[in-house]
């Protein structure tokens, strides 16, 4: 967004589920804890 | 007639020629409207009009963009709006929803090389949304296989 990206990496095993939040128009992203 | 019978006749036609001219006067101020004979109304006071007080425009709740969220196949994700709507991949039934509005979820064909070349390019999941409600969006990414994963979010 705004023209830039960002990138979101991570490691899972299967069926394992990472949870992230992500504003908008501000384009912020936070990972959340598990 | 004696001489005061005449004295009081004088007396009398003066006093109606004064009455003639003063009614006359009063006539005419009548008809000009300088004189009234009903009680004026009494204006009803004044009520304050209301004048529109400027109203401070709220932020819009849409911005007016889009954005996207790429990611590789061996992962699999759900984003739910600031409203709770969502699109994308549901684990528990091993299904797709698509609820937010103008936002699609789905698999995008890699590119193969016209000259054949070189391989296609890989597959991706994609989700997209036009004029999203401003707010916090929330981003499930479910593992299909174990692994490295990576998303863009632009």
């Amino acid at each position: 967004m705004n023209g830039t990206t960002t990138p979101i990496e991570g490691t899972l095993t299967e069926n394992q589920v990472d949870k992230y939040t992500i504003a908008i128009p501000e384009a912020s992203i936070q990972k959340k804890d598990k | 007639m004696d001489r005061n019978s005449k004295g009081i006749a004088h007396l009398f036609v003066i006093i109606i020629l004064a009455l003639a001219v003063v009614g006359g006067i009063g006539y005419y101020a009548y008809k000009n409207g300088q004189i009234r004979l009903t009680p004026q109304q009494a204006q009803p006071f004044p009520t304050p009009t209301k004048t529109a007080s400027p109203t401070i425009s709220e932020p819009s709740k849409f911005c007016n963009c889009s954005w996207a969220i790429l990611s590789t196949t061996n992962v699999e994700f759900l984003v739910t709006s600031p409203s709770g709507q969502q699109t994308g991949y549901l684990q528990a039934g091993n299904s797709y929803v698509n609820n937010i509005p103008d936002a699609s979820y789905g698999i995008e064909g890699g590119i193969a090389d016209d000259t054949g070349q070189n391989p296609p390019s890989p597959s991706f999941n994609y989700f997209g949304q036009n004029n999203p409600q401003n707010g916090i969006y929330g981003l499930q990414v479910i593992s299909k296989q174990s692994g490295k994963y990576h998303l863009d979010e632009t």
